[in-house]
């Protein structure tokens, strides 16, 4: 976001900036009817202005020496009126101030014929505010005539030049002004898909350090997707091999978005990957994973966590659940249940916590499904959440067939209904199917 | 998932102010009215604590409080600024003995625990960091 | 808080409204001191009617713990009534609850004789 001080003058610089563009467009092209000579009239008087434009354009060294000549001329000019009424001033001085008078007038006469030239409608310069204060500044001089007191009333009309003043000093800021901004907003813009760049790479390193496969275990088809939010999230799941042929599984979420929270998920995802091995019971490993967290959490994030042990050949699974929305187990008769066991606090929160253990039993046929909020509450454009009612009923209704087969569905389902309503969340799901059928 | 934070002068008039933050940020979550006074009480007992044991001589230190809402707890986290000191270290009341004697802030923290589900006191740097956290039922009745 | 006074038959209730915080206690205690100073008028006693008591703290708790101790050194009968659940659930966990005398509501608490505190 621009600094207050840019915007101030980007409004003065638009100002400019939309004064200079119209006395540089060029007039439309006249329609193919008129007889050439007119056309031929047309574009001469195109060069002329075209020529004359370029001359005055202030970010030009001519146009700038021209604009500082006016501006003492004008100093001049005003001085001299001023010094003209003390009384008793030898001759010298006054033929001085005459032919100083007519230099000022020469001046300022050809830079109203350039600015005629310059004008895109001739009209518009006469009438306009600079058009008659640079006539009232010269027509004195040829108004002046025989009658020795309308000269000299007219002259104080000269005092009036000091308003051409105005119109230069504006014109140069805003030329410079324009030119600062142009510049800055390159550099910003440069800065920007540089950064968006690195985000990119970022995120893709996230989603490429998760598992794409389940580890090959006799029975299991494992299946699994992360679709991420906009903003970077830190959803992650994880399939850990346990040296005594079981297989971890994780499904976590940290609270909050954005970088530090990418990063959270990537220093918690390390931490239980490297603690599972130790750790058998999966109370315990969260209890661990917790005291890790804790001792370094300088900016007090936290991780819902669910991990579970699965031993491939029982089907018995070992649970703990810090603070995570429970997994749902689909029986072969089709029926949808929660795995009890939630309410354990989330990690990084405070030390000395500790996680309960839970069993239950997986037949074969069964579906373990795995899940973040990023699904239950994905929120469509009329505000309603996809809810748990709907996750239920695409388990219940695809959870018959292949892993993979219920991961697609579920996700094609979420994003169906949230339809064109952005992604908030990260869409974490992953699904492991034990035994046939 | 809901957070919010606000910043405060550790002195008691500032009590009221935190309560309505307090009482903002329970509405903003959508939480159950009946979870409300645990943390009430939690935030009043902590902070006043913070207040009463505040840097004798001096400014006064600010106090920051943050609420979160995760996993389907609240989170509520005081940290001072002042002098180091552990309100988790003052002695509990004997709830079975006479307690005009004993000192205010035993009663306080002991309230605390026994309304909350876990507290724990941290130093990070210069700063006294004081968490607790409570299940509440909130995420369960907005999904789905 | 409000606090307003009632009499009756010999009894004077003390109906605080609202919440007993740390701000409040100072006050509280002051009203509640006053009550016991006065009591030849009322002689059957102090009973505290918490129905419109919505919330109290441990500054709260200590001023009524101070006052059940120095109704009973004065020998003046002392009670509470009516607690809301969630501020009675703060009482039992002190075991205030335990040391001072609690009636379900108010009008128990007016039938009761005023009792000896043990």
């Amino acid at each position: 976001m621009l600094p207050p001080e840019t915007a101030a003058t980007a409004s003065e610089a638009n100002m400019g900036a939309r004064e200079i563009r119209a006395q540089r467009v060029p007039e439309a092209h006249p329609p193919m009817n008129l007889a050439p000579a007119l056309r031929s009239a047309h574009s001469v008087r195109a060069a002329v202005r075209a020529r004359a434009q370029l001359i005055l354009r202030p970010d030009r060294w001519i146009g700038r020496a021209i604009d500082n000549l006016i501006l003492a001329l004008i100093v001049l000019s005003v001085g001299s009126v001023i010094l003209e009424a003390i009384p008793g001033l030898p001759a010298w001085v006054r033929r001085t101030f005459r032919v100083e008078e007519i230099i000022v007038v020469a001046v300022f006469s050809l830079e109203y014929l350039l600015r005629l030239a310059a004008a895109t409608k001739i009209r518009n310069f006469v009438f306009s505010f600079e058009g008659v204060v640079d006539l009232i500044s010269i027509a004195p001089f040829y108004l002046a005539g025989v009658d020795t007191r309308a000269v000299r009333a007219l002259r104080l009309l000269r005092l009036l030049r000091l308003l051409k003043l105005q119109r230069r000093v504006l014109e140069s800021t805003v030329a410079e002004r324009t030119r600062e901004l142009a510049d800055k907003n390159a550099s910003l813009e440069e800065a920007q898909a540089q950064l968006k760049a690195e985000l990119e790479v970022a995120r893709a390193l996230q989603i490429a350090i998760l598992p794409e496969t389940f580890p090959m275990k006799p029975g299991c088809d494992g299946a699994a997707r992360m679709i991420p939010a906009t903003t970077m999230g830190g959803d992650f799941y994880d399939f850990i091999e346990l040296p005594d042929g079981r297989v971890g599984l994780v499904m976590a979420d940290v609270c909050g978005k954005g970088v530090p929270a990418a990063f959270f998920m990537a220093v918690a995802r390390t931490n239980l990957r490297d603690i599972a091995p130790q750790y058998p019971e999966p109370g315990a490993c969260l209890a661990q994973a917790n005291e890790r967290l804790c001792a370094h959490n300088p900016m007090d994030l936290f991780v819902s966590v669910f991990y579970c042990v699965f031993d491939p050949t029982t089907g018995k699974l070992k649970y703990a659940n810090a603070g995570h929305n429970p997994p749902y187990v689909r029986r072969t008769d089709g029926s949808v249940e929660a795995l009890s066991g939630a309410g354990g606090l989330v990690l990084g929160a405070m030390p000395g916590v500790q996680f309960p253990d839970h069993v239950a039993q997986l037949r074969p046929g069964d579906r373990l499904v795995l899940y973040t909020d990023g699904i239950t509450e994905a929120f469509n454009s009329a505000d309603e959440a996809y809810g748990e009612a709907r996750l239920i009923a695409q388990i219940k209704a695809y959870g018959d067939g292949a892993a993979v087969g219920l991961v697609e569905n579920i996700c094609r389902s979420v994003a169906v209904f949230a339809g064109a309503a952005p992604q908030s969340d990260d869409i974490t799901l992953t699904v492991l199917k034990w035994g046939a059928p | 998932m809901n957070e919010m934070r606000t910043s405060v002068p550790s002195e008691a008039a500032q009590l009221p102010v935190l309560t309505h933050f307090l009482q903002e940020f329970w509405s903003a979550a959508s939480l159950p009215p009946a979870q409300l006074m645990s943390f009430e009480l939690a935030l009043e007992e902590i902070f006043m604590n913070v207040v009463m044991h505040g840097s004798p001589s001096g400014a006064l230190p600010r106090v920051e409080i943050s609420l979160v809402l995760a996993g389907g707890a609240v989170i509520l986290t005081v940290e001072d600024n002042g002098p180091e000191f552990d309100p988790l270290t003052l002695p509990p009341p004997d709830v079975n003995a006479n307690l005009v004697d004993r000192p205010i802030g035993g009663l306080g923290v002991f309230l605390v625990r026994e309304m909350m589900d876990a507290v724990s006191y941290h130093r990070v740097g210069s700063c006294n960091q004081l968490r607790m956290s409570k299940h509440v039922e909130g995420p369960e009745a907005r999904a789905g | 808080m409000k606090i307003t006074f009632e009499t009756h038959a010999g009894t004077t209730l003390m109906i605080p409204e609202g919440r007993l915080d740390f701000g409040a206690a100072p006050e509280f205690q002051r009203q509640i001191g006053k009550a016991l100073a006065g009591v030849q008028a009322a002689p059957a006693g102090l009973v505290v009617d918490c129905t419109a008591l919505d919330y109290v703290s441990s500054a709260g708790l200590r001023v009524f713990l101070l006052a059940a101790q120095s109704a009973r050194r004065a020998g003046v009968a002392f009670a509470l009534c009516a607690l809301q659940p969630r501020v009675r659930e703060v009482f039992d966990l002190s075991g205030f609850g335990r040391m001072m005398t609690v009636h379900a509501d108010r009008a128990t608490a007016l039938a009761q004789a005023p009792e000896p505190l043990p």
